[in-house]
């Protein structure tokens, strides 16, 4: 095992000069002019980076830009000499871009913190002058990422191992405490910085996670869920504003199409008319960001459609996602000027005000006092009824319609099983999930499918007259393409369905909500 | 990982040279590289001033259950590791040899996938065992050939031995080394060959000072000299590599 590198906090007094004579009695110490870093953290919304430990950060300062990547301990995953990307896909071809792809998929890196860095590094050497040990004396401030005042962080002396030499490693170490006053915080300067800024990468998800207890009003419990999707919405709201990426938008409109099935899968538990009143607006909030998201979904589904054309085709795409881009850009100022205006400001103001207000019993709420577990119980059972009648009434010459009413049946009994999984059994909720999954993705699949390829249509008329040729055969390539892999989904559904409404599925439903005491 | 072996038959043609480079690229491009000097004179491993030394020898590092990192050195270099040469090293045939000669290779190197991204196999100059079983666990042999004669019988005898033990799954990537375009038997062969090779990588590498001058410095040649011809030429060398072992051209 390799030892880790280590960040002690300097003690006041201590001079550079001290550090390279403690140095020199391991090795002879080669000592790098001082300069000036200036470090930007980066990490996905949802601190994809951030909650394995890890730690990417674009830094510049001499020789160049480059982007670092340390491990839980500090050990380096990689280095690439890189201004900071927005997204892993604009980093050049390699080895680094592909691991961080693998990890980030659509979403962008955006700046978590910034570091001001002035360090002076000294190279511990052997015999042979090949560097076995580093230390670097470090003086860091942080700022958030918008600017503001920086805040001085502590001193920090870094000690970083070189792999294959633990030996000189340890007599640094060994060293530099004699020079006594080392501290050791159990964290570097980046941990340091986001304590000092309060700031938390990763502490958004986009998963449904309530704390709910069993004897809970429903009036008590809906109105938690409904304030932790209302969270959600707004915690979307500047990504989706700004177009950082296109998962904010998707999880701005998850936690509006949650919010929609529950006021809808849940009646009686909140007063009617308050109900009434909100309905339309998250309806409206729905369809005001859906063409935006159907124009983000074509141009994430561009690379796929190129690899369906033949290869002197692929180019042929061009004007077309030139179209989308257009489109999308057009959509993005709506779905912008939507979530800016009075309309939605007041729409989140009140549906706050109102979830937490106290609760009333009034005759517009019969169910508010039920045991919650008693209403997610009797939901659920309908919910998923329904997905079984739906489906089995699904034949060979069923329309595309019959399947979408199934994908969104399929759709509320998934959020009524993640509303109140805190309810039951999470390892029985996960399977049931898992099970259910497999057949909305089948169904999101055909409907994703029957949506492009119409749409792929209604485009060709769009560039028709100043679209070349070529663009047009290849959208008839592509629709016949789409067309095929309907056919295919189509024909995998009966296997998906049987499983799902099979015995195995249903006694794991049955055991769920029976619950732990039988 | 993807595993590179710099292997030509004869010595003195540029092996090493290229396998140090290209390394340094590999890690400066962002891939977590190790190189692996397999030849018991230790050339590369002397140029990262790291000593050639396996502690327990070759027959320890290619035991059953051994792990190859535990001897892994880090060069001063970021992303770029070395696994030393050791004298121990000549007796490599024996060791590697019998039965399938690529098996136990191929079971040392097992534990170093999931670190690395590209694995360089600095090789022996020789026709051994050693030399089939890098054949037989390479993604791709880095061949340097001088525009000689004799040099280019040697390529002929590579693609022989990847006939004879049957490696058809390493693909064999020949390019000039040393050359010299003041001579004509250079210019002719250089203008020739590749008809012949189509295979054949594109760039060339010159025959420079600043390759000697390595061993006077101990680095790679972008560290001393980075406008250097050789140094261009060995850029041009890696992103040419890298997208004929890649199969997706970079910057797609």
């Amino acid at each position: 095992m390799d030892p880790i590198p280590r960040a002690f906090v300097r003690p006041d007094g201590l001079e550079p000069d001290a550090v390279v004579r403690a140095l020199e009695r391991v090795g002879p110490v080669r000592r790098s002019p001082p300069g000036v870093e200036a470090r930007v953290v980066l990490d996905t919304f949802d601190g994809r980076l951030h909650r394995r430990g890890e730690v990417l950060e674009a830094v510049s300062g001499p020789p160049g830009e480059r982007l670092a990547w340390h491990g839980p301990g500090g050990e380096p995953l990689g280095s690439l000499p890189a201004p900071a990307p927005r997204f892993a896909t604009d980093l050049p071809a390699g080895p680094f871009r592909e691991r961080l792809e693998a990890l980030t998929g659509v979403r962008a890196l955006l700046p978590v913190v910034r570091l001001e860095t002035r360090v002076e590094r000294f190279a511990v050497l052997d015999g042979e002058g090949k560097t076995v040990c580093r230390v670097g004396w470090e003086d860091h401030a942080a700022a958030a990422p918008e600017g503001g005042p920086p805040v001085p962080l502590s001193p920090r002396l870094r000690v970083v191992p070189v792999r294959g030499y633990p030996k000189p490693f340890g007599r640094v170490l060994a060293r530099l405490r004699e020079l006594g006053g080392l501290g050791d915080d159990g964290r570097d300067e980046v941990g340091e910085a986001l304590d000092a800024l309060g700031v938390r990468p990763g502490a958004y998800t986009s998963k449904v996670r309530v704390a709910l207890e069993r004897g809970l009003t429903a009036d008590e419990a809906v109105r938690r869920v409904l304030l932790h999707l209302l969270g959600a919405m707004e915690a979307n709201v500047p990504g989706t504003r700004g177009a950082w990426d296109t998962e904010f938008l998707h999880d701005f409109r998850v936690a509006v199409r949650r919010t929609r099935a529950a006021l809808g899968q849940l009646r009686g538990v909140l007063p009617a008319d308050e109900v009434a009143r909100y309905r339309p607006e998250f309806a409206w909030l729905g369809q005001v960001t859906g063409p935006a998201r159907d124009l983000d979904v074509y141009r994430l589904g561009l690379p796929g459609f190129r690899a369906a054309l033949p290869p002197d085709l692929r180019d042929a795409l061009e004007p077309f996602d030139r179209l989308l881009a257009d489109r999308q850009a057009a959509a993005y100022r709506e779905v912008d000027r939507a979530l800016g205006s009075r309309r939605f400001q007041r729409l989140v103001t009140g549906w706050r005000a109102f979830l937490e207000a106290p609760a009333e019993p009034g005759p517009g709420a019969p169910r508010a006092g039920t045991a919650v577990e008693d209403l997610a119980r009797r939901r659920i059972v309908k919910a998923h009824r329904r997905v079984l009648r739906e489906g089995a009434a699904i034949g060979p010459d069923s329309p595309a319609d019959a399947f979408h009413e199934l994908r969104k049946s399929c759709k509320k009994l998934r959020y009524l099983l993640e509303f109140f999984q805190g309810l039951f059994d999470p390892g029985g909720v996960g399977r049931l999930v898992k099970d259910l999954k497999g057949l909305q993705d089948n169904l999101g699949a055909f409907q994703d499918l029957e949506v492009q390829a119409t749409a792929l249509v209604g485009f060709a008329d769009a560039l028709a007259g100043d679209g070349p040729a070529r663009t047009q055969l290849a959208l008839g390539v592509l629709v016949e393409h789409l067309r095929r892999r309907q056919a295919e989904v189509r024909d995998a559904f009966g296997r998906r369905f049987d499983r799902f409404a099979g015995r195995v599925t249903r006694k794991r439903l049955e055991a769920v909500l029976r619950g732990p005491e039988g | 990982m993807r595993i590179l072996a710099t292997y030509n038959g004869k010595g003195g043609v540029g092996k090493t040279a290229a396998a140090v480079n290209l390394a340094y690229l590999s890690a400066l491009r962002g891939g977590r590289t190790l190189l692996w000097d397999l030849d018991p004179q230790g050339a590369a491993t002397y140029y990262f001033r790291i000593r050639a030394r396996v502690k327990g020898g070759a027959k320890k590092l290619l035991k059953k259950g051994a792990d190859p990192a535990a001897w892994v050195r880090g060069t001063d270099y970021p992303g770029l590791d070395l696994l030393p040469a050791d004298f121990s090293y000549r007796h490599l045939d024996l060791l590697l040899g019998g039965g399938d000669p690529g098996r136990r290779l191929r079971r040392s190197i097992g534990p170093l996938a999931p670190r690395y991204d590209d694995l360089f196999l600095d090789c022996p100059p020789s026709v051994s065992a050693v030399s089939e079983a890098v054949l037989r666990v390479a993604d791709a042999l880095l061949v340097p050939v001088i525009p000689t004669t004799l040099s280019v019988r040697t390529l002929d005898q590579v693609l022989d031995l990847r006939a004879a033990c049957g490696a058809h799954g390493v693909s064999v990537l020949p390019f000039f080394s040393m050359v010299d375009r003041r001579k004509k038997l250079h210019r002719e062969i250089l203008a020739d060959l590749p008809r012949r090779m189509p295979d054949m990588l594109r760039t060339w590498i010159p025959y420079a000072s600043a390759v000697e001058r390595m061993g006077v410095y101990r680095e790679p040649v972008h560290r001393f000299a980075p406008r250097s011809r050789a140094a261009v030429a060995f850029g041009a060398l890696w992103a040419e590599v890298a997208e004929r072992t890649e199969g997706d051209p970079p910057g797609d």
